[in-house]
């Protein structure tokens, strides 16, 4: 016996879509698309403005945000000028501040160290680490009227003082007394001499090196 | 004409129709808009950010203490050499520790540490511990400690000294090979002066 499908063509499984609209008039499918259409750009046009006020919305409100903004910079302008300057001055400052050396400190030490009966008749001490190594060396010192005070030099070495002691031992002490400061290394006699008289006591020369970082 | 097309090409003409007349719209229209309205939420975003940051500092009280700071360090390290003012300020420091200064003979200035040092030979006399103290009170004028300005001048510094025996009795001659700083820039005009106590 034969199977008969008796569903409709449109209803059977595969041929759904086969006949949607074979029936209907294409006059009404044109004539209501096109009311779909025209209720599509109804909506879009209604979306358009919704759009074009948030857009308005959001212009005013850069507006006045930048507005706001160019007011607070106004107003920080000086601040920052301040702050840019503290930046390139305080680095500057500090590392001077802190390569100093305290002489005063030094000077302090020297005659707390120096012995009895011991004079010293000139002094140079030279920064290791001078805060301007490329100065020029003033052409010549000022010159200095017959009588008045001599211009000292900086000797060659880091660190020179001579003076004059009552005996040879007293330099020695000199000596010893020196190679304790802790700012001071390799304390050298250059020469200990003795005087044309009694009186005039032994003549020295000590040299050292000098690293004022000892000294803190 | 419409009656010789059948339903489904109708159908079909129609949805192709809306279809269109909604991607032309989207795309023509809207969509320009939305792009326009991301862009300026973006810019509100960033102005709101800007607006903000500038506010903190505009509140910090760190940042109104820098322009005291600023007046400080200027004063420390002044924008041009000012030999006159370095003048003044070591003829104070002489008279206040009760040294004599001699000559001041400033040299151009030549970069130092980040600024510019104008380098100084300065002869003083006066006796031992009193040059001590006007040393002392050339480094005092200014320091920096630990982020800390303290500013009663110029910044100075001692590279190199020396002290002999002065034929006024009881006093001592030192030369000073001092630096005066300050913040670049201009050049100083070397000048010999020699001061009256």
């Amino acid at each position: 016996m034969e199977a008969v499908n008796l569903l409709p063509l449109q209803a059977r499984p595969g041929r759904r879509w086969a006949t949607v609209g074979k029936d209907a008039s294409p006059r009404r499918v044109l004539t209501g698309g096109a009311a779909v259409a025209c209720v599509a750009v109804v909506g879009l046009g209604l979306a358009y403005v919704h759009e074009r006020s948030v857009l308005n919305d959001q212009r005013a409100t850069l507006a006045a945000v930048q507005t706001e903004v160019v007011a607070a910079d106004a107003k920080a302008a000086p601040i920052r000028a301040a702050q840019s300057g503290v930046a390139a001055r305080m680095p500057a400052a500090t590392t001077v501040t802190a390569s100093r050396i305290a002489w005063e400190s030094l000077l302090a030490d020297l005659s707390r160290v120096m012995p009895r009966r011991v004079r010293l008749q000139t002094l140079s001490m030279q920064s290791p680490t001078p805060l301007a190594a490329g100065a020029a060396t003033p052409a010549a010192a000022p010159a200095t009227p017959p009588g008045s005070t001599p211009t000292p030099s900086v000797g060659s070495a880091p660190f020179t003082v001579t003076g004059v002691a009552t005996s040879h031992v007293r330099v020695a002490l000199v000596l010893d007394r020196l190679a304790s400061l802790p700012w001071l290394t390799n304390v050298t006699l250059v020469s200990s001499t003795n005087g044309a008289s009694l009186a005039a006591g032994d003549t020295f020369s000590v040299n050292a090196g000098f690293n004022p970082g000892g000294a803190q | 004409m419409i009656d010789r097309i059948n339903g489904r090409l109708a159908f079909l003409l129609a949805v192709v129709l809306v279809l269109l007349v909604v991607l032309a719209s989207w795309f023509a229209v809207l969509s320009p808009q939305r792009s326009k309205a991301a862009a300026l939420d973006t810019q509100i975003g960033d102005a709101n950010v800007r607006l903000a940051t500038t506010q903190t500092l505009l509140n910090s009280p760190a940042a109104h203490q820098s322009a005291g700071q600023l007046a400080q360090l200027q004063r420390a390290l002044p924008d041009d050499a000012d030999v006159s003012e370095i003048i003044r300020e070591l003829s104070r420091a002489a008279s206040k520790t009760g040294v004599r200064i001699d000559s001041i003979a400033p040299s151009t200035p030549v970069p130092s540490a980040g600024a510019q040092a104008v380098p100084i030979t300065l002869l003083v006399s006066g006796r031992y511990f009193r040059i001590a103290n006007f040393m002392h009170e050339l480094r005092s004028r200014a320091r920096v400690e630990d982020g800390d300005v303290r500013v009663k001048g110029r910044l100075f510094a001692v590279d190199n000294m020396a002290i002999a025996k002065s034929p006024t009795k009881g006093l001592l001659a030192a030369t000073l090979s001092l630096d005066a700083f300050m913040s670049g820039g201009a050049a100083a005009r070397p000048s010999t002066a020699t001061p009256t106590p």
